[in-house]
């Protein structure tokens, strides 16, 4: 079931209707609306028999809450019986140990599985290639899903989160079909409490996240979709005479064409989320604005980016081999460095990590790789930099530079990208060295003829409306509230923009029975 | 051990100068401070209090200003 | 607060009539008049009731096969061709019920081919063929029919659901302004058969449904992306149409209607291009069609001596221009004329358990092509031969210079790969002949390319 269909505009509707009338007859019960309503778009559309899964990892992550919560205040007890502080202190071991094999235990059950679905096909390739796949199918959703349950029984453990008693509830909290297909990855913190709270219908609420569904939908079809096929083809045969110039423009509407995804696919459920009242954590903040790359990875899939800082970041940087690194680089290659080791080196383990996230290829090993490395040089040599904009008299706080970091931010991301868009890392490298070594070998119409691109590369339209999300973007990323703003613009005025939007959206659909629609992100 | 507010302040300014400690409360919740920035701090703040501050503490709550820093490290120290 | 509610209620109504005008203005500028789809909706509803005896159907490869007078001529019918492009299985079945209904047909042949299970039926075409279907009913009934697009299983859940209700983007005229215009005019001025005549001037309209182009299929000229094994997903049928061809059986068996279905004859590297998944899909449908008590006929495999295309029959590698449609349709005629006198024709037959015997019947070279990959230092080039013994098959390698004058490169060898090095970049145009060994002609078939290394 897709976003934009016939099933999902019943479904939703069915939804609402029955979620706001259970909040009118029985409030407290409302939320049970809204998990049967779960249930029945993860049946649809992810298959009845995945739903297993789902149940899984909310039954493991709800008893191993319970049971950190449980032993925390045994121990608690425990510490008060004694007056001893060693005794204290040995009480308060025991349970750490105790509390970090529950901890681990469940850990080792939702990662195992995703590890297991995720990447034991890839890794038997690898070992094996001749061997034919197991052929397993990765539940719709499940990475996401894993690493929202996860995150919350992390938080239990560390103190940071009441454990839920009602394992509806915390169904509820796993499956809300909003984020199931491709997050965002919510915090516990912030959506639990909401799902269960009782909403009325909102007409300004619900405008709004009318408003987000319909800007999501915008850059979904009217530029992910126009540019799917255009991209495919080009990265589809790669080969040693590819021509840099195509590369550069089969990986800037690759650019184009994640971003109108992947942003226009979150902002099409956090729109749907928001017509139940219901707020999730945010995925996007401007990325194309980033003035650095460790800027970018704050901007782009945010909340991956937050699950990955909190639960594998700090907690690596902060153990003790780590602040001991730290200490001895301090003290024997200066200050700067003794403060930024570390985190460097948890910083390439992350990117690793989240490239793995994404599939256990070698390909996004290396984007991962890359990306790791890039910002922990560029925090490693800061004061280099710093020096050389000193001596070369460059003014950083200027406009100019500003729009200097910005340029040079896309250019490193989309570096990155080589890796991350062709399955082949060994296509990737023959595409990166063709776009410095082999640009332009013959004329521009000559090559497209050879290439069998008669038709053209990228309508014209398509740029058009990237140009309408850059200036979208830029609005937010100087503050304004877009949706508060139009939203006050006269009523004719919206329906038109509405109208050339929508045919937009209207317009691109034929190219969506050429290339399917679902979504890039609900494959990880 | 210095444990007032001014003292605070003169290591975070060691840290990550040309930002407004005294009253900015939205250090976090504004990308004032980065990830890096953070560790950074945990480890002058480890160093000068002699205490250890787990991942778990670093929440928005606890690094939006110095006064919650301070008050955290108080907390830190009494329980140790 | 129950004014402004009121208020701001009609203004949402006022601006959905708007918006559902501005859609009816733009489907009615921008969807073209005069479609296929539409004229043969129109002279079937021209029949006078039981007029006919025999309808035939299914998509392109139907319509473009079957020439109604010609199986008439042979079989001493009178039929009608329904057949629709990109016609899916269950718009065949809604045909085949309104014409057993409205005419009393006693003989239904369906057309079909590899492609027509698995591919998931297209949203235009469908869409083009609900509208014609709609076309004279009443609102009840057309609301009822339209309501199938979004509701169909193949769509349901996807944006073809939605963009249902936007005909135009599917099926729309050159989005300039005079081609806009011109659909316009005709819409005002012409009649269907005047509107289709003039969409496209290759195509004639013969009548009884029947209409086809006049092209000819360019043997020399078939790259390896034009061949359908590689066009086309064939390791699946969808169950929808699944579901509408055993739908298909059963109304014919139910209502004592005889159904042949018929796979229509293409040029051979097309069934070659499938290797082994031609026999082992085509028995699995074989099997299905006479399980549900259908006859079936893959007149890819009928015997030389009953019926052979010519290569000047196809007009393009999927479908007969008119002369090989006549030629066809009256060697069906006669086939299923001989299958009702009561002759058992299986032995005219090649099948797909002796799939070696047909294959040795392609006693000649259908197309040749290659494809090319660009190496450091060079060009490789893999050329394809297709015919029933590959190994039989010699192959010349030439470049083409800037004149169009040939230099040979490597003279005739049995040897398909070509290393040509190359230094520096640029294009090349690679030119293969391919002959069989015992060939009399000097070659057989030609290829040539446009490659940049």
């Amino acid at each position: 079931m897709e976003l934009f269909s016939a099933q999902f505009l019943l479904f939703l509707s069915a939804a609402w209707c029955v979620y706001m009338a259970l909040g009118r007859v029985a409030p407290a019960y409302q939320w049970t609306a809204l998990l049967g309503a779960s249930l029945v778009f993860y049946g649809v559309a992810g298959g009845w028999q995945s739903m297993a899964f789902v149940v899984l990892a909310a039954l493991v992550t709800w008893g191993a809450a319970l049971g950190l919560e449980k032993l925390e205040a045994r121990c608690k007890e425990e510490r008060k019986a004694t007056a001893d502080r060693a005794e204290k202190k040995a009480v308060k071991a025991r349970y750490q140990v105790r509390k970090r094999l529950v901890l681990i235990g469940a850990l080792a059950i939702c990662l195992g599985v995703l590890g297991y679905l995720k990447y034991w096909d890839t890794i038997l390739h690898y070992l094996m290639p001749s061997a034919g796949t197991l052929g397993l199918v990765l539940p719709l959703g499940i990475s996401f899903f894993t690493f929202q349950a996860t995150g919350y029984v992390i938080d239990v453990y560390n103190g940071k989160e009441a454990a839920e008693p009602d394992f509806a509830k915390h169904l509820l909290f796993v499956s809300y079909f909003p984020q199931l297909i491709q997050g965002p990855i919510n915090k516990h913190r912030t959506l639990a409490a909401q799902l269960t709270a009782p909403h009325a219908p909102d007409a300004h609420g619900m405008r709004r996240g009318a408003l987000r569904l319909a800007l999501g939908i915008f850059k979904k079809f009217s530029i992910a979709i126009m540019l799917q096929k255009t991209v495919g083809e080009i990265f589809g045969n790669v080969d040693a005479a590819i021509p840099g110039a195509l590369v550069v423009v089969g990986l800037l509407a690759y650019n184009a064409q994640l971003y109108g995804d992947f942003s226009g696919g979150i902002d099409m459920v956090e729109g749907v989320s928001e017509l139940f009242g219901i707020q999730m954590d945010q995925n996007f903040r401007q990325p194309y604005f980033s003035t650095s790359l460790a800027d970018f990875w704050t901007r782009w899939h945010v909340s991956l980016g937050a699950w990955m800082r909190d639960y594998v970041f700090y907690p690596i940087a902060l153990t003790k081999p780590f602040q001991a690194l730290g200490k001895w680089a301090g003290a024997h290659w200066g200050r700067h460095i003794g403060r930024t080791i570390g985190a460097c080196i948890a910083n390439v383990i992350v990117f690793l990590l989240v490239g793995l996230w994404h599939g256990a290829q070698a390909h996004y090993l290396v984007w991962g790789l890359y990306n790791g490395v890039i910002v922990a040089l560029a925090d490693l040599f800061k004061p280099l930099f710093d020096r050389m904009a000193e001596a070369l008299h460059v003014n950083r706080e200027g406009r100019a530079w500003h729009a200097f970091a910005i340029l040079r931010t896309f250019i490193v991301v989309t570096i990155g990208r080589y890796f991350d868009c062709m399955p082949v890392v060994g296509d990737a490298l023959i595409c990166l060295r063709n776009t410095f070594a082999n640009f332009m070998p013959v004329p521009w119409g000559q090559m497209l003829e050879a290439l069998g691109f008669t038709k053209g590369l990228i309508p014209g339209r398509v740029l058009l409306c990237i140009a309408v999300v850059l200036v979208i973007d830029y609005l937010y990323e100087k503050g304004m509230d877009v949706r508060e703003r139009f939203l006050a613009l006269p009523a004719p005025v919206r329906f038109i923009v509405y109208l050339v939007l929508g045919f937009f959206v209207v317009s691109s659909l034929n190219h969506v029975s050429e290339v399917g629609g679902g979504f890039m992100y609900a494959n990880f | 051990m210095d444990t007032t507010l001014e003292g605070l302040i003169e290591l975070l300014q060691d840290v990550k100068e040309d930002v407004d400690y005294e009253t900015c409360t939205t250090l976090i919740d504004d990308h004032v401070l980065d990830s890096f920035d953070i560790l950074s701090i945990i480890s002058t703040l480890n160093d000068a209090y002699d205490i250890s501050i787990p991942a778990a503490e670093i929440v928005p709550e606890n690094f939006n200003s110095a006064a919650s820093l301070l008050a955290m490290v108080e907390r830190l120290i009494d329980e140790d | 607060m129950r004014t402004s509610k009121l208020r701001s209620a009609l203004v949402a109504l006022v601006f959905i009539v708007i918006a559902a005008l501005a859609n009816m203005g733009l489907t009615y500028a921008l969807e073209p008049y005069g479609t296929i789809t539409e004229l043969i909706w129109s002279q079937y509803r021209a029949l006078e009731p039981g007029q006919i005896d025999t309808l035939c159907l299914g998509s392109s490869y139907a319509h473009r096969s079957f020439d109604p007078a010609a199986i008439d001529s042979t079989l001493g019918s009178t039929s009608f061709n329904f057949a629709t492009p990109a016609q899916s299985l269950d718009c065949s079945y809604d045909a085949i019920e309104l014409a057993i209904h409205e005419h009393g047909v006693q003989r239904v042949i369906l057309g079909l081919g590899i492609e027509t299970l698995p591919e998931k039926p297209w949203i235009n075409t469908y869409i083009t063929f609900k509208q014609a279907q709609m076309e004279g009913m009443g609102l009840s009934e057309s609301i009822a029919t339209f309501l199938q697009i979004p509701l169909h299983g193949s769509f349901s859940g996807g944006a073809a659901s939605l963009g249902a209700f936007f005909p135009w983007a599917y099926n729309h005229v050159s989005l300039n302004p005079s081609a806009v215009l011109a659909n316009i005019e005709a819409r005002r001025t012409l009649s269907l058969e005047e509107a289709a005549a003039a969409n496209d001037e290759a195509m004639t309209a013969f009548g009884m449904g029947y209409c086809n182009y006049d092209t000819h299929l360019p043997y020399n000229w078939i790259a390896p992306g034009q061949v359908s094994a590689n066009r086309w997903d064939v390791s699946q049928p969808d169950p929808e149409n699944l579901d509408a061809l055993m739908r298909i059986l059963a109304l014919c068996e139910s209502e004592g209607v005889e159904l042949y279905v018929v796979v229509t004859p293409r040029p051979s590297f097309e069934v070659l291009g499938f290797g082994d998944v031609y026999p082992a899909n085509m028995s699995e449908l074989q099997q299905i069609v006479e399980a549900g008590g259908g006859t079936y006929l893959d007149m890819n495999l009928v015997h030389a001596d009953v019926y052979a295309p010519l290569d000047d029959d196809f007009g393009d590698p999927e479908h007969f221009n008119p002369v090989g449609a006549a030629r066809f349709s009256e060697a069906l005629g006669s086939l299923i004329a001989r299958i009702e006198a009561g002759d058992d024709v299986a032995a005219d037959f090649y099948t797909y358990d002796g799939w070696d015997a047909y294959l040795t019947s392609l006693d000649r070279i259908s197309i040749v092509n290659f494809t090319a990959t660009a190496v450091d230092g060079g060009i490789e080039a893999d050329a394809v031969a297709y015919t029933g013994d590959p190994s039989q098959v010699l192959y010349r390698f030439s470049v083409v210079d800037e004149n169009g004058d040939l230099e040979v490169i490597r003279d005739w060898s049995p040897d398909a790969h070509l290393s040509l090095a190359r230094e520096g970049h640029g294009t090349c145009t690679i030119h293969v002949d391919a002959r069989l060994a015992d060939s009399p002609a000097e070659v057989d078939r030609s290829y040539q390319d446009l490659v940049l290394y």
